[in-house]
């Protein structure tokens, strides 16, 4: 079986030009489809290279050479202009929350993604979740699960601010599920996309992608280390970052930290995604930074569009409009992200070009502006 | 009945050199054995230790070859015949003792057997074991035949307690892994009853050191007229040749086959420290060419030269000598360098004397020529198929790639010893001697600005022969390292012999077990027992032990493939690659299991472009189903499904 492959790459280069360079995202999409490579509290390594002049890894790596345009005229069919550089393929921004309380109480803000997960589950959309839990081996590591009822979806509701490479268990949990939805960040759904590309029967098991804003993700051993310093880490059994601010859960109680430190432990490829509401994605989920209780949901493909419908109309979900003004500060904090990135990867060259977007694209991006009276 | 163990003096019996050994301390009467195995030593042990249940000796193997020799030394002070034997790196475990107890002497006869590995077939060096006797005084024999070294057992313990000191003898690989006709003598009845008198003392002190010297010429007067060495030529020969151990019985035959009988004459030096001088110069005095053989260093040679010297001056002609320094006895890696052979013995003399080289049958030559163009692969070191010490350099290999600090792995002696090799991955830095693993790492876990991991792996028969001292430095000292014991439930390498953590003694009855993990427990330090046939549990906790930067220890526990088999009852699964699912050249895995992981008994299949099992070599342990990323490497029973939940 040889795959068609573009890059004609293998796992030395993906070592040298992303492991070894700090850019991994630790999506897990390597990992799982190969034995050379390893994953150990979310840090990709290379056992030693297989040998082959090419493979998967290096191609479905997201940052390995990311063509955005290309990807989004095949998942969406359309090809991207001024109406999408900026938030991507979207049909509708709007508010979005679950319409069962228990669910909010549970999940992050409004609970959407779980929400729609487990009505997904109970319509038989889907048959398996890929998420992400927690380790029952190590404080606060994020572990992934493939999630196959109600209350496995519901044990993984909630943020993780680290890696978590679920793409790890993408193929193990394609042996089990015909009908699978994967939740994760931009570089997740990237890696998918890819992958799919070069696997197109991938395609036709995965049932939804369901992409999470993301403005970056931690390392875990950097704050591990940190916050064994200034709390019991063990004790720990979840965190949160609502409104730059960071605050450990430790059972019942709760602690508060300073975040400026923990800034420092971003990951340095997020310095340089694009990508930060999941453009890929069937749907992407992300906060309002506004509304606890709500979530800003982007519906972006059709099929995804079809889901939001039906939830609605069963009453699984409830939608709001998003004011103007929040679309706008959206916008600008995109856009600032999205101009940052170009700069880095095309005129000060720091990192290696992993982006491929038009020309067009890159000029538009470049030369808006943030709308009047939006603080970026 | 072991015909070893005969009663019937003047029998002949088939025996190994080793063996033999053990023989000759049988008719010595001994009472007291005790030795660490160490090849090419291990069957004198191995045989006195079956003897023991016969003869009523006792036996044991110790924990090495220092406490060995200490004990054999315990029974001589109370007046008992003792043996202890050791491969050549042994006798360095005992070198300090050995330079204290020459002092002090002994009483009941006391005798050191080291076995030569020349060549080092089973070693980390070819170390000559005979400057040891010269360095601590003391007398010397090298026997040239396994009936010789039964005899030579037998004059030790005689020797040893007339002039009150042990006795060394050296056998080598071809003495020790030889067999030979062996006439049996008589086995007198034991009954040497032990006690310790008001006056038996032994101290060690440099006091004695007047009358160490003492002994050491009263041995050399017996040399003098020892049966052991002797001369067997024309007298007045122009060529003597000199030599020692087995290179006496190929100059023998090299001289009788080239027709020499009459122009040379052998010098057989068998009792060979001290020197027995006055025999030297008596038969070296007319000879114009000496010519030495021996094995190794030229000690015999550099002996006989200041003999000469010292005769020179007195006024004997000048004789030429041929030998290792010279630079006309050699082997192919050069002078001083493997073992001496027929061949080198041959060549070297028919090159100096200009006789014709050595004649073989035509039917000879022919049968070598075709042998010579099978052109046979040289064997690899390997592990074999089973065993658990590749699981544990897989797992070693596993994480110290996450842990992704260049960790280093400090290796020991044992079969993991390998692991310098292919076979461990090329892991191993380190490959020196037994115990020394643990203290290399003792000093690289205690550097300030040395950022990379340090592992120490060392067996569990090593672990008690010589890491005890390491491990609780590495605790007082706050070394950080890791400290894994490959715990394999036995002494692998030198033909599972028993140990401490074994539960059984030399003579296969149930003892006190000594448990190495409360051992490291009681130290203080943190240790887990994991099996590394678990690999993903086994990765995990020794990456867990290298996240904490402080001392750990790690028991990797798994028997030994070759034990496992032996006591085994039931058959077990047998494992198949489903070739179906086999990706074999393809991506996402490009041969991991045959390539990668390299189980003897996992093969790539030439022809199929597939991994497939030899059945004749797999041993059915099953590790290499949870290496397949596809699950192609199956057990014939039903297969194995779990919850998708990836362990970071």
């Amino acid at each position: 079986m040889a795959y068609p492959l573009s890059l004609h790459k293998g796992s030395l280069e993906l070592e040298l030009e992303v492991l070894k360079k700090g850019l991994c995202t630790s999506c897990g999409g390597c990992v799982g489809i190969c034995p050379y490579l390893r994953v150990r509290k979310e840090k990709v390594v290379l056992l030693e290279p297989c040998g082959m002049k090419e493979g998967r890894c290096y191609e479905l790596c997201p940052r390995t050479k990311l063509d955005i345009d290309g990807l989004s005229r095949e998942i969406f069919g359309r090809p991207r202009d001024e109406s999408s550089f900026l938030l991507g393929p979207a049909r509708s921004v709007c508010m979005a929350q679950s319409s069962r309380p228990g669910i909010r109480k549970k999940a992050q803000y409004g609970g959407t993604v779980t929400g729609l997960l487990v009505y997904a589950l109970s319509k038989k959309i889907i048959d398996g979740a890929i998420l992400v839990g927690y380790s029952s081996d190590y404080s606060l590591l994020p572990e992934p699960v493939l999630a196959r009822s109600k209350e496995e979806i519901l044990a993984c509701a909630g943020s993780k601010y680290t890696a978590a490479p679920s793409l790890e268990i993408l193929d193990e949990a394609l042996k089990r599920c015909r009908k699978l939805a994967y939740v994760g960040r931009g570089c997740q759904v990237e890696a998918l996309r890819k992958r799919m590309r070069i696997e197109p029967e991938i395609g036709r098991k995965v049932a939804l992608v369901l992409g999470l804003f993301c403005m970056w993700s931690l390392k875990y051993q950097k704050l591990y280390a940190h916050l064994s310093e200034k709390i019991n880490v063990e004790k720990a059994t979840g965190f949160d970052i609502p409104y730059n601010r960071f605050v450990v859960y430790m059972g019942a109680g709760r602690k508060e930290l300073p975040f400026e430190p923990i800034k420092g432990f971003r990951r340095t490829s997020c310095d340089i995604c694009y990508d930060f509401t999941s453009e890929l994605a069937d749907l992407s989920v992300g906060s309002t930074e506004w509304k606890d209780d709500w979530n800003t949901l982007i519906v972006r493909s059709e099929r995804g569009a079809k889901l939001v419908d039906r939830a609605l109309k069963d009453r699984a979900l409830r939608v709001r409009p998003l004011p103007e003004q929040r679309v706008e500060l959206l916008k600008a904090a995109v856009l600032g992200k999205k101009q940052r990135v170009l700069k880095a990867l095309f005129e000060d060259k720091t990192f290696p070009a992993y982006l491929s977007v038009s020309e067009e694209e890159k000029r538009w991006i470049n030369n808006s502006k943030a709308a009047q009276g939006v603080k970026k | 009945m072991n015909p070893v163990f005969a009663k019937e003096a003047g029998k002949v019996v088939l025996m190994m050199g080793n063996e033999a050994i053990a023989r000759g301390a049988i008719e010595a009467g001994v009472d007291f054995t005790a030795s660490y195995p160490g090849s090419p030593s291990s069957e004198i042990q191995e045989t006195l230790s079956q003897a023991a249940k016969v003869f009523g000796h006792h036996a044991e193997w110790s924990v090495n070859e220092k406490v060995a020799f200490e004990a054999c030394c315990g029974a001589s002070f109370a007046g008992l015949r003792a043996i202890t034997s050791m491969k050549q790196n042994g006798l360095n475990v005992v070198s300090d003792v050995l330079n204290t107890v020459n002092l002090s002497g002994t009483k009941g006869g006391v005798v050191l057997v080291v076995a030569d590995d020349p060549g080092g077939h089973s070693s980390t060096n070819e170390m000559d074991s005979r400057l040891h006797a010269k360095l601590a005084e003391l007398p010397l024999l090298e026997p040239s035949t396994p009936e010789e070294a039964k005899e030579m057992v037998k004059y030790a313990f005689e020797l040893s307690e007339k002039v009150k000191l042990p006795v060394l003898i050296r056998s080598v690989t071809r003495i020790s892994h030889a067999r030979g006709d062996v006439r049996l003598g008589e086995v007198p009845a034991r009954n040497r009853k032990p006690a310790m008198g008001f006056l038996d003392r032994f101290v060690g002190h440099p006091i004695i050191h007047p009358l160490l010297h003492l002994r050491v010429s009263q041995v050399k007067a017996e040399f003098e007229k020892s049966p052991f060495n002797s001369y067997l030529g024309p007298e007045g020969a122009e060529t003597v040749i000199a030599a020692s151990g087995p290179s006496a019985v190929y100059a023998l035959e090299a001289v009788h086959s080239l027709g020499l009988d009459d122009q040379a004459g052998i010098l057989k030096i068998g009792a060979s420290w001290p020197m027995p001088e006055e025999f030297v110069v008596k038969h070296l005095s007319k000879a114009k060419n000496v010519i030495v053989y021996e094995e190794v260093e030229p000690f015999l040679e550099d002996n006989l030269k200041v003999v000469m010297a010292g005769a020179v001056m007195g006024g004997q002609p000048v004789p030429k000598f041929y030998c290792k320094r010279s630079g006309h006895i050699k082997g192919a890696k050069g002078p001083a360098i493997g073992e001496m052979t027929p061949d080198i013995v041959y060549d070297s003399l028919a090159a100096i004397l200009g006789a014709k080289g050595r004649q073989r049958s035509p039917k000879f030559a022919a049968a070598e020529k075709k042998v010579l163009e099978w052109k046979l692969p040289a064997r690899e070191w390997a592990f074999c198929a089973g065993c658990p010490h590749r699981a544990s350099f897989w797992v070693i290999k596993n994480a110290l790639k996450e842990d992704d600090r260049e960790g280093v792995l400090i290796g020991d002696i044992g079969c993991y010893s390998m692991g310098v090799g292919k076979t461990g991955y090329n892991l191993s830095r380190t490959l020196q001697c037994m115990g020394a693993g643990i203290g290399f790492a003792n000093g690289l876990g205690n550097l300030k600005d040395f950022n990379q991991p340090v592992v120490a792996i060392a067996g569990d028969s090593t672990f008690y022969h010589s890491c005890l001292p390491g491990l609780v430095n590495m605790k007082y000292n706050k070394s950080k390292m890791v400290f894994i014991v490959l715990d394999n439930s036995g002494t692998a390498m030198t033909g599972f012999q028993p140990h401490p953590g074994t539960g059984k003694n030399a003579l296969g009855e149930p003892t006190d077990q000594v448990s190495m993990e409360k051992i490291c427990a009681a130290v203080g330090i943190e240790t887990r027992v994991v099996d590394p046939f678990e690999l993903e549990e086994a990765i995990q906790a020794l990456d867990d032990a290298l996240e904490s930067r402080e001392p750990r220890v790690l028991i990797f526990r798994h028997k030994c493939a070759l034990i496992e088999g032996r006591e085994r009852k039931e058959d077990k699964p047998r494992v198949f690659i489903d070739q179906e699912l086999c990706l074999g050249d393809e991506c996402g895995c490009n041969r991991f299991c045959s390539r990668v992981f390299a189980c003897p008994g996992l093969i790539w299949d030439e022809s199929k472009k597939k991994a497939v099992i030899d059945d004749v070599v797999c041993t059915r342990c099953g590790i290499c189903v949870s290496i397949c990323p596809r699950e192609a490497i199956r057990l014939e029973s039903a297969p194995k499904k779990k919850a998708v939940r990836r362990k970071n």
